[in-house]
């Protein structure tokens, strides 16, 4: 849908970096982006050690990431990768329609997901997607967004919350209003939880498709920027 | 009524073979392994250098039999940290427990139940009434000790029979089987209500015993009876300085008691009573047990009984049989890899085959079994590992065939390389539908929900209808179990598969709700999982009065009707030409979760 947008990326090709346990598909990933001009695959991890180890190095534009590993779970990879490396994007790819997971791994910092199995076409396509700024958010996912920002706000009315806690409250950088949602952004996830597609919600609000896109990346953001505090707040006991 | 298991029915130990070796200790011993009504000669094992014995079966349930000896002198010490200055009589019996290393993660003990009984007397001190409550298992925290375990506050309410005068409360170590183990009290209260009256609490504390606290010493207002008078002390807690009233039941022959006759609380009859308590237990038997297992899937499993002092710590005697179900040929690599290889086609009728139901119904079966979550968590693991992802790299695999050929191959074999990538993608989202159903991680409601929409959305996007859904913010972790979850999700597929298929609408409402009312008299207190389903598509006339006249394109309708109310449920459909079609699907929930899943056990002591 936001494919029109490609011109608008950066010229050159883009850096892709694979997190796939089966050899099979990690090879079949890898062949998919070789065989394009517009992609170049600078690294292929089998395992979530290798690739934390591995990725920070490589810096690569888009990290593909496969939500099962052996020996921890992709959604703890992202956890570790994505404060490193604010630049690069994570797609995560998952065989489950888990949405927990799912949700787990948008909130650890991914910006977007891709059910298997994944054709060739579709991958790239979300990786231009993702490039562009338009990963689309389903609603079973944006209840769950929902859910996550009303009971923060519900913590915070009751003063419980870490993101009280002093040691973030004087980073000015970090105030409440980056949190928390504008009225209008509240709107747009309410319309997607009652079932609204971007184009009935664009229909309904008077404005573009693509003005829905932004809401919802602008949504993902809050939500990456409050998880990870949440768990800075946590990692730092004795504070809270 | 069952058929015998087809092989990719691949639930456990279809043909398995057992293969038992076994070693002995001096104070328990496992007596018997029964393995399918089939005795297995494990005294034979246990002599020489435990000689392996192969047992060919079908070994769907393997019973295995242990005692220990009860009532002999197995334990001649306190165990450390104990304070053994004071007289304390030498433990006589010791608690039988046992473990199947594979499944169970803790030692077990077989069911033995301790009482905690408020009793009614006359004036004259006979007993008009009284009520139990059951002591039993482990408490939470315990560790050892009753000193050193954490409390847990439980109560009991009674009505004052006609001709009570006076309530007494009694703590003791016999129920419907005697125990072997340790229990202990604080905080003994009775809270008396009558109408017109203020609530009148006594408390009963234990005083008067000094500042040295003898562990033979008596409470005022208490007193010790049962068997043994030495099974009955007194302890103080080291974190409040507060002493405890402690059974150590040592003998599943015998009991000890605790029991406040001294002090008498008045009541009069038709009183409101209600005695609260804190306790710590840990009970267990002594003599002999058998323990049940079903469905052992393939690998080594060590079943082990072992001799413990009563409060459960190990005396180190122990007895144990290796039980060995061989791996079958469905969980090799090699056999799958063979499978996938004979491509998509084949993979269409194989899986087809497979048959959902069949599973299912296995699964039904097994439901009960702990052993089936382990079960169920690795074939939901296989299947996504080999069949998913090989299904997988297929479809990518005919994709980029497709995207080869394109332009420079016929139409019609693009067309062919286009059919082979849908049919592998359909199957992966068919295993996908297996391994999610399987999954033991997905059994509540609460990630049963998300599934449910997630799935629908997809659907309805891809079929370009709009969707709108009806559910609740907050779904509560209810159990669901994999069968329920199963069913409702292809009847809700179904309706929505149908609607979009017969009626073209434009919106198709996803309804949920919990109902707590009863709708149907049998299921009066559990609550219901309500589904709805409605478009506002063309309709169709609903076969009233013709049997026979179902709809040509809606057959899967009595087949819908049918799985609901297999399950309990009852299916409700509305729909006339022009006016749309609802359907609403209503199931109990079982909300009972008291039965422990995993394994039934016998006691003949």
């Amino acid at each position: 849908m936001s494919a029109i947008q490609v011109g608008t990326i950066q010229v050159g090709t883009i850096r892709v970096a694979v997190v796939e346990d089966d050899a099979r598909l990690r090879r079949t990933f890898v062949d998919v982006l070789e065989g394009s001009a517009e992609f170049r695959c600078v690294g292929a991890f089998a395992t979530g050690a290798e690739a934390v180890d591995g990725i920070p190095k490589l810096a690569p534009d888009v990290v593909i990431m496969d939500v099962n590993l052996p020996d921890t779970t992709g959604v703890e990879c992202v956890k570790i990768l994505a404060p490193k490396l604010p630049a690069t994007q994570i797609l995560m790819v998952t065989v489950y329609q888990d949405p927990d997971t799912t949700f787990q791994a948008l909130a650890a910092g991914a910006h977007g997901y891709l059910v298997k199995p994944v054709l060739s076409e579709r991958l790239l396509e979300a990786i231009r997607e993702i490039r562009a700024g338009g990963v689309p958010m389903s609603r079973t996912i944006a209840r769950k967004v929902i859910e996550t920002f009303r009971s923060r706000e519900a913590a915070e009315a009751a003063g419980t919350s870490a993101a009280r806690s002093p040691a973030v409250s004087t980073d000015p950088a970090a105030s409440t209003d980056d949190e928390s949602l504008t009225p209008r952004e509240q709107q747009v996830l309410e319309l997607l939880v009652e079932g609204f597609s971007y184009k009935e919600i664009s229909q309904r609000l008077g404005i573009s498709t693509s003005t829905v896109g932004t809401y919802v990346q602008r949504i993902y953001e809050k939500l990456h920027v409050s998880s990870r505090r949440e768990i800075m707040a946590r990692r730092r006991p004795g504070r809270g | 009524m069952r058929t015998a298991p087809k092989p990719l029915s691949v639930l456990v130990a279809a043909s398995a073979w057992c293969a038992i070796a076994a070693t002995a200790a001096a104070d328990v011993r496992i007596t018997k392994v029964v393995v399918d009504e089939r005795e297995m000669p494990v005294e034979a094992a246990q002599a020489a250098d435990a000689t392996p014995i192969r047992v060919p079966s079908n070994a769907k349930r393997i019973v295995f039999f242990c005692e220990g000896e009860a009532g002999a002198p197995a334990v001649q010490k306190r165990p450390a940290g104990r304070k053994t200055e004071e007289k304390l009589p030498e433990l006589r019996g010791t608690r039988l427990r046992y473990r199947l290393d594979g499944i169970d993660a803790d030692w077990r003990d077989a069911r033995a139940e301790g009482r905690l009984t408020l009793n009614f007397r006359d004036a004259e001190g006979n007993t008009v009434g009284s009520s139990d409550a059951r002591i039993e298992g482990t408490s939470e925290g315990w560790r050892g000790l009753p000193e050193a375990s954490p409390l847990t506050a439980s109560s009991l309410s009674s009505v004052a029979p006609p001709l009570a005068a006076k309530a007494i409360v009694n703590f003791l170590s016999n129920g419907g089987d005697e125990p072997v183990g340790i229990m202990a009290i604080d905080d003994v209260v009775l809270s008396i209500a009558a109408e017109g009256r203020e609530l009148r609490r006594h408390a009963l504390p234990f005083v008067g015993l000094g500042d040295e606290v003898h562990p033979l010493a008596t409470p005022g207002g208490w007193g010790r009876s049962g068997s043994r008078g030495e099974m009955s002390r007194v302890a103080v807690r080291p974190d409040s300085g507060k002493p405890i009233l402690v059974i150590e039941d040592d003998d599943p022959t015998a009991y000890g008691s605790w029991m406040s006759s001294r002090e008498e609380v008045p009541v009069e009859p038709g009183d409101a009573v209600t005695v609260s308590w804190r306790a710590a237990h840990s009970l267990g038997i002594g003599g002999r047990t058998s323990a049940t297992y079903t469905g052992l899937g393939p690998g080594t499993y060590w079943f082990r009984a072992g001799a413990f002092l009563p409060g459960g710590q190990p005396t180190g005697v122990e007895a144990g049989v290796r039980v060995l179900v061989v791996v079958p040929w469905y969980s090799r690599r090699d056999v799958w890899a063979g499978v996938v290889a004979v491509g998509v086609v084949a993979g269409a009728l194989v899986a087809r085959a497979v048959s959902l139901r069949r599973m299912r119904r296995r699964l039904v079966e097994m439901e009960r079994t702990h052993a089936l979550d382990r079960e169920r968590a690795r074939i939901a693991r296989d299947l996504h590992d080999d069949i998913g992802a090989g299904l997988t790299e297929i479809a990518m695999q005919t994709d980029w065939v497709r995207r080869d050929v394109q332009g420079l191959a016929s139409a019609a074999t693009v067309a062919r390389a286009e059919k082979a990538c849908a049919s592998a993608m359909d199957l992966v989202r068919s295993v996908d539908a297996i391994v999610w159903a399987v999954n033991p991680a997905n059994d509540t409601l609460d990630r049963f929900v998300p599934y449910l929409t997630h799935s629908a959305e997809q659907f309805l996007d891809a079929a370009d209808v709009s969707v709108r859904f009806d559910v609740p913010d907050k779904v509560p972790p209810l159990p669901l179990a994999g069968a329920v979850r199963h069913d409702l999700f292809l009847v809700v597929r179904e309706a929505i598969n149908n609607a979009v298929k017969h009626a073209r609408p434009q919106v198709v409402r996803l309804g949920v709700r919990l109902d707590n009312g009863a709708v149907h008299g049998s299921h009066a207190n559990s609550p219901q999982l309500v589904i709805t389903v409605e478009d506002d598509g063309q309709g169709f006339p609903l076969p009233t009065s013709v049997p026979g006249a179902q709809h040509a394109g809606r057959s899967g309708l009595a087949n819908m009707r049918r799985r609901v109310e297999d399950l309990g449920g009852r299916f409700v459909i509305e729909s006339r030409p022009g006016g749309g079609t609802r359907i609403e699907l209503a199931v109990p929930l079982e909300t009972d979760s008291a039965t422990v899943p995993g394994l039934r056990q016998g006691k003949t002591s």
